[in-house]
């Protein structure tokens, strides 16, 4: 077994003064790709806000004409299924990825390790290392200490405002937000919008940090359920290290293991953790305890891997970890990932199906109930009904209307509709039926519409046409 | 090669107290069902076709939106506010619990 040890404080810490951790920075193969990852999240969120797809915002969520475009999709509220589709999809992967992997998501993913690493490095670079900052956090206040602290705000604050008016500008379209921040007349609620994302960066990246991820998400409570004995964690090769201590000062004859007790592995620790204590839910997996360890045990001239990637199954069997791969990978093709896989394959296959064999318009159909059934000229029954028709693929296209399920049924004035790429029009039908072939209440109708270009685009939608008594 | 390593004490906890540690557990998770039913209500409800005391709502969408989420924040924070405090008055239980002292 992983070797637990409670070390959760004492009641009366609850109520002790907060200590801020400083953790040291620390160079190395996981920091590399925790850096990787920080500069792919960050050009496709601050970039992809300004990329152009034809004639407009590639990605946008139109808040304000209720309308999703992702590239060359166009989504309307009548599409959301297709977002409850991709939230599964999503919780899917997140519990595939989980399951094989344990908290990659927490340590190279998650906005908030992303954003807290990019305001750490603002930080480091301001204020100086670990030691130095930690003097200046003990120094009393100094115009030296001011100024850096005002710096450091400044550079948070800068950075918190672009995010917020990057955010925004996902949900109402960013050149025009430019152009209404540079002219000063940016309404009140994108206003507000823009410095409440701000603040919320400031303070989640900038102060709470991995307070966030211990004691507020959700999530790093509950994944300890989607772990197995198989899934990969960060861990402290107990059997290898123990016992803890200096090799020099070691008594003669006395067995010291491999750890030197050097405490890098906590000091780098962004949650403030001690690896060595086992498994523990603040550990959010970004395996710089591990880049650290390893740096030490080149020094030390002892094999890589005391601190180590593994899985509980590797560990139980007391292969060092390093040698331990084939194992965990000789149990990665487990049930439980293969009915994630599948699920997700299943699931993400009917989206995809489901997203490419849509037809591109849609129609909403509505008996006018302002003007009832009338009797018009020739002895028809006049019924008028609201149609709204929404062209969702990129072209503009005309539709022919026609009705159909009554003799005799036509509609009055009957002419090509024209909707604009993307757009929508509402328009009135007017439907005649002979008086004389119907039975007074209420009959089945329908609508068809054809776009005159593409004969497979096309909808048929019922409603019912009211004969009066 | 050995290398002397400096050691160093470190006091790396940081806890909330326990206002702090009320306010991270009842605004967050309303936070993110707020997020929720934002999404959720208003994909399935235009913010113009609302009406506000048999009125017609002459908000604009954002407005509409925006008042939209922190009335659901609210609500779910009030709702996780009494079950936090509900859960801190729990009788003390027995051995059998887990987790507790």
């Amino acid at each position: 077994m992983i070797p637990i040890t409670d070390v959760s404080p004492d009641e009366g810490d609850l109520y002790a003064a907060r200590k801020k951790i400083q953790p040291r920075s620390i160079k190395g193969r996981f920091n590399n790709v925790r850096w990787a990852m920080v500069w792919i999240t960050q050009i496709v969120f601050y970039g992809l806000a300004w990329l152009p797809w034809n004639d407009r915002q590639a990605v946008l969520f139109h808040l304000v004409e209720r309308k999703f475009y992702i590239f060359g999709i166009v989504l309307w509220p009548q599409d959301v299924l297709f977002l409850a589709l991709l939230l599964i999809i999503s919780a899917l992967g997140l519990f595939l990825v989980t399951a094989v992997a344990g908290r990659v998501w927490c340590g190279y993913a998650c906005p908030q390790s992303v954003y807290t690493e990019i305001f750490m490095w603002i930080e480091r670079h301001i204020e100086g290392d670990r030691s130095a900052r930690m003097k200046l956090d003990a120094a009393p206040m100094s115009a030296r200490k001011l100024g850096l602290r005002a710096a450091k705000f400044g550079a948070w604050g800068a950075l918190a405002l672009w995010t917020g008016f990057t955010f925004v500008g996902y949900f109402t379209p960013i050149r025009e937000l430019a152009s209404e921040i540079a002219s000063w007349s940016l309404g009140p609620w994108e206003a507000f919008w823009m410095f409440f994302y701000a603040a919320f960066t400031y303070v989640f990246a900038g102060h709470m940090r991995e307070q966030v991820c211990k004691y507020m998400c959700p999530y790093a409570r509950f994944q300890g359920v989607m772990f197995d004995p198989d899934t990969l964690i960060v861990s402290y090769d107990a059997n290898r290290g123990e016992p803890r201590g200096n090799k020099k000062k070691a008594r003669e004859g006395q067995v010291v293991g491999d750890c030197v007790d050097c405490d890098w592995c906590v000091q780098v620790c962004p949650t403030g953790i001690d690896i060595r204590n086992g498994l523990q839910y603040e550990c959010i997996g970004c395996a710089l305890c591990i880049d650290a360890c390893d740096q030490v045990m080149d020094k030390v001239g002892r094999p890589r891997g005391l601190i180590a990637y593994t899985t509980e199954r590797t560990l139980l069997a007391k292969k060092p970890a390093h040698e331990g791969w084939r194992e965990v990978m000789a149990h990665i093709l487990r049930p439980r990932v293969i009915l994630y896989t599948s699920l997700l394959a299943f699931i993400v296959s009917g989206f995809a199906w489901a997203l490419f064999t849509r037809t591109p318009v849609k129609m909403n159909v509505l008996r006018d109930r302002a003007t009832l059934a009338r009797e018009v000229e020739g002895g028809k029954i006049e019924n008028v009904y609201r149609l709204r028709i929404m062209n969702t693929s990129e072209i503009a296209r005309r539709y022919v209307l026609e009705v159909e399920g009554l003799p005799g049924a036509a509609i009055a004035d009957l002419r090509e509709i024209e909707v604009e790429a993307a757009g929508s029009r509402d328009i009135a039908a007017r439907v005649q039926v002979d008086a004389d072939a119907l039975q007074p209440g209420s009959h089945e109708i329908y609508f068809n519409l054809q776009a005159v270009d593409a004969p497979d685009v096309r909808v048929h939608e019922k409603t019912s046409f009211l004969q009066p008594r | 090669m050995a290398t002397e390593i400096e050691i160093e004490e470190v006091e790396t906890r940081r806890v909330p107290g326990r206002f702090g540690r009320l306010f991270a557990l009842v605004s967050w998770p309303s936070f993110l069902v707020a997020a929720v039913a934002e999404t959720v209500f208003f994909s399935l409800i235009n913010p113009r076709e609302l009406y506000l005391l048999g009125e017609p709502v002459h908000f604009s969408p954002l407005a509409t939106y925006t008042i939209g989420f922190f009335g659901f924040w609210c609500v779910a924070g009030a709702s996780s506010l009494i079950s936090s405090w509900m859960a801190e008055k729990m009788p003390a239980c027995a051995d059998r619990c887990v987790g507790r002292k």
